[in-house]
């Protein structure tokens, strides 16, 4: 799920970026030190880190939340595990093929003969032969001489149409919420020229972005929502400016589920009594 | 006859005063940082008499003060030694020539721990976190005066049921190396947390103003 803290450690992921856009190893925009981190300074370690000419840059939540909520929740496939068994059918001869997952990740073999599904979910003990013995028991329960030899299944003849399918698992996200919270990017530098370098490659940075892409995978909106510029703490050789932003993203909770291999539905009349059911 | 010698006098003086008129006290010098009254730390015992305020024992100890005057042979002890007796656990604050040797009463033991600087370039982790495992320890286990001080404020979660947060004037050894400053913090064995506001090192030792750290 997304969270605030999530869009915090986006944010510093990103700033930190901007002010070094040749990376740490290499000298900062302002040519000093420059930390960035989520959550308020402390203030020791913040008086020692200007003593030396160390630019902070806070980024922390500023104010409260407003709900942007719009959508119905609605499941979004994030990603879908490859698999790696197949299943092959030639007239009433089915072949297990492609090898066991490793690691293990969960399968479902599916044959839907006559209108029927047959599901085997592999375990991981499994062996392509054992896979197939399991899933000839099953159809020899309906069919009866199905017989199975090594990973390869023999239906009596004729029955036919036979559909194989293989499914595994995948991840499916779905947004219950959407709230819009201002942002507050603070940079503290120990003279006005290093604040003003870096506070403006933060700003001119974010000023072309329109999404954050968030852990979960959704895009989280940002746009500038004002900032000030403030010298008030120059006695204590610190020069302050901040960048207020909103971002407006998703909180979303995110499931592993199973593919689906096989669809049942019943027809009904108008007033429930059962007509048929069909398995496609 | 110097001002030496006159002073080894004056503290013999004291020594066979306090054969007669003191008692028993545990004696430690401190070394380190930690644990300042520990049996590593322990020195022979004493005789040790003492009165408040003023040298004349004319006068009772008050609230709110947690100095002393010792009579005592002074030639065995050293400024920032540990004495616990009768009176307490006092510490020598000063051993002025020719003068009272000057001795302050320890109402709490505490421990000096500063928040985590951080570390590194770039993007760095939540910094907001003052937590047990990062605070860096600088002293502790100190006996020292935690006196109550003048003023409280408003403490920062503003409760319906707060009361002002309350400051207190600690004394506390002056110890080699260590530097205290605004901003680092104090806990007592009271579970009591405070953040130094001011830090001043005189000749008797370290003289802090904090605050009590309450919601």
């Amino acid at each position: 799920m997304a969270d605030i803290s999530d869009v915090l450690d986006v944010l510093t992921a990103q700033t930190s970026g901007y002010v070094y856009p040749n990376g740490t190893g290499q000298a900062s925009v302002a040519g000093c030190n420059v930390r960035v981190y989520p959550g308020w300074p402390t203030a020791s370690s913040l008086d020692q880190d200007l003593q030396v000419g160390t630019v902070n840059v806070s980024i922390f939540p500023s104010g409260t939340e407003m709900n942007r909520t719009r959508y119905r929740p609605k499941q979004n496939v994030m990603s879908v595990v490859t698999p790696t068994l197949t299943l092959t059918v030639v007239n009433n001869v089915v072949t297990i093929g492609g090898a066991m997952p490793s690691p293990f990740t969960p399968h479902n073999l599916a044959l839907l003969v006559g209108g029927v599904a047959f599901i085997y979910p592999v375990q991981s003990t499994d062996s392509l032969t054992t896979i197939a013995t399991a899933l000839a028991t099953l159809l020899a329960a309906s069919y009866p001489g199905t017989t199975s030899t090594g990973p390869v299944i023999t239906m009596p003849s004729g029955t036919t149409p036979i559909v194989a399918r293989v499914g595994t698992t995948g991840q499916v996200t779905t947004e219950w919420e959407r709230q819009a919270q201002r942002i507050q990017i603070t940079v503290w530098a120990p003279d006005p020229t290093t604040r003003n370098l870096v506070a403006a490659a933060i700003k001119t940075a974010l000023s072309q972005v329109t999404f954050l892409t968030m852990p979960d995978g959704f895009g989280a909106r940002i746009k500038t929502a004002g900032g000030f510029f403030s010298d008030a703490l120059e006695k204590a050789k610190t020069y302050r400016r901040d960048l207020i932003y909103e971002v407006e993203y998703a909180t979303t909770v995110t499931e592993q589920i199973a593919t689906v291999v096989a669809v049942q539905v019943k027809y009904e009349t108008q007033n429930g009594t059962p007509l048929v059911t069909k398995t496609y | 006859m110097n001002g030496a010698t006159i002073n080894a006098k004056v503290y013999a003086g004291y020594a066979k005063a306090a054969l007669i008129i003191g008692t028993t006290y545990l004696h430690y010098r401190p070394s380190g940082t930690s644990d300042p009254v520990s049996a590593a730390t322990q020195m022979p015992s004493m005789m040790v008499s003492l009165n408040a305020d003023d040298p004349k024992y004319s006068r009772p100890n008050v609230y709110g003060k947690p100095t002393w005057y010792a009579v005592a042979d002074g030639a065995q002890l050293a400024v920032g030694d540990y004495i616990i007796g009768l009176e307490g656990t006092l510490f020598v604050a000063a051993l002025q020539p020719l003068l009272p040797i000057f001795m302050v009463s320890c109402n709490r033991t505490i421990n000096f721990l500063r928040p985590a600087s951080a570390d590194g370039v770039g993007a760095l982790g939540y910094n907001g976190a003052d937590d047990d495992a990062s605070e860096q320890v600088l002293m502790s286990g100190w006996p020292a005066s935690v006196q109550q001080g003048t003023k409280g404020e408003k403490g920062d979660a503003i409760l319906p049921g707060d009361a002002r947060s309350p400051w207190w004037s600690v004394l506390v050894p002056g110890v080699a190396g260590i530097t205290l400053r605004s901003s680092d913090i104090i806990t007592d064995d009271l579970n009591r947390r405070y953040t130094i506001s001011s830090a001043e090192l005189t000749d008797l030792g370290w003289r802090l103003t904090a605050m009590q750290a309450v919601t």
